[in-house]
């Protein structure tokens, strides 16, 4: 069975991925958002996701050392690991107390930031393209947008969860990043890339593409609308 | 050794203990419950990322590798990691010494 999927959040994939475990579902590869299952007796694999020193790979080092533990590389993807280990075997868990928590999720949000940042490079290159007269270009530059503002919100969560894990060590009430962006602006955004697109194709017949196209771009904009509006109020309020 | 090194995270604290002899990282996690009753459950990550800083600070080292017989790597403290031990040892004396006050 293969699955797509797109995640920017690792401990809801891992939840995920135990979940399908425990429905008889090991996962055995993953390539681009590309999830592979395998038929497995029912909770017979536990999952967790470390991020790695290397891209693309683990170290020697790193191998030998879970391997010793009884622990399995699934897959390495960029610096993520998916690891897992036989639910007979015991508990499994990777980082068990505040301060290598911290320092995980640490490089996790290093990791966001650089992503981030490349990614709205790219959409300004995009936009520069469009305005030049290369209108496709406003059709990468609408999906762009839409992932840049899915690693935003994984960058702030992921602070978030830096946050709360300081907090704890420090017994002080830390005050949560709400610059979150709403999912909404993001869904407008990738539906009128798609709009875009068919206004693009020559090979959709205009009957048919007219009023398709109308509907699809009415609804891009009431969704990047509400989801602007959103954006806007959940920062209004967390800015009180 | 700096002053910033104190106080060792648990982790570190039982990491240091169970390598006064050899010892491979299975063998830390299991006596590190051993000693603590289940308390101290040390996960994969945060182990693994120990042995590592711990190494660069020169606090253990490893002991023996024997590829052939594949057997697994096991580490020790250096001398420099029993320093540091002893300084966290007299810092929780001190706690400990202090405690007495509650009692009178």
């Amino acid at each position: 069975m293969i699955k797509f999927k797109l995640y920017f959040d690792k401990d809801e994939e891992t939840k995920w991925l135990n979940e399908k475990a425990d429905e008889g579902w090991a996962l055995t590869g993953f390539f681009a958002g590309f999830y592979t299952f395998e038929k497995c007796e029912k909770g017979k694999w536990k999952y967790q996701i470390d991020f790695g020193q290397k891209f693309g790979t683990a170290t020697e080092d790193y191998r030998e050392f879970m391997a010793d533990a009884g622990i399995e590389i699934v897959q390495c993807w960029g610096y993520w690991i998916i690891l897992r280990k036989l639910a007979s075997a015991g508990d499994f868990q990777l980082y068990t107390d505040v301060e290598s928590s911290i320092e995980h999720y640490s490089k996790i949000l290093k990791l966001f930031k650089v992503v981030t940042i490349i990614e709205i490079i790219i959409l300004f290159m995009e936009i520069m393209a469009a305005v030049s007269g290369a209108a496709i270009g406003w059709v990468g530059a609408c999906i762009i947008g839409a992932l840049t503002i899915a690693l935003i919100n994984a960058t702030v969560k992921t602070k978030n969860t830096i946050l709360e894990l300081k907090s704890r060590q420090s017994g002080t009430e830390a005050e949560k990043d709400n610059r979150q962006v709403s999912p909404l602006l993001m869904a407008g955004l990738l539906l009128n890339s798609c709009a875009l697109l068919m206004g693009q194709s020559d090979s959709l017949s205009p009957v048919m593409a007219g009023p398709v196209r109308m509907g699809l771009l009415i609804i891009a904009i009431i969704f990047m609308l509400t989801g602007a509006a959103k954006t806007a109020a959940m920062r209004r309020n967390s800015s009180k | 050794m700096a002053e910033r090194d104190l106080p060792l995270t648990e982790a570190v604290y039982y990491i240091l203990l169970a390598l006064r002899k050899p010892n491979h990282g299975y063998g830390i996690t299991q006596e590190v419950e051993q000693l603590t009753g289940g308390r101290v459950a040390l996960g994969a990550g945060t182990l693994y990322g120990a042995i590592q800083t711990l190494q660069k600070k020169g606090w253990i080292d490893i002991y023996s590798v024997d590829t052939e017989s594949r057997k697994k790597k096991e580490y020790i403290i250096t001398d420099a990691g029993r320093e540091v031990f002893e300084e966290e040892k007299r810092r929780l004396q001190e706690l400990l010494n202090n405690a007495r006050l509650m009692e009178g």
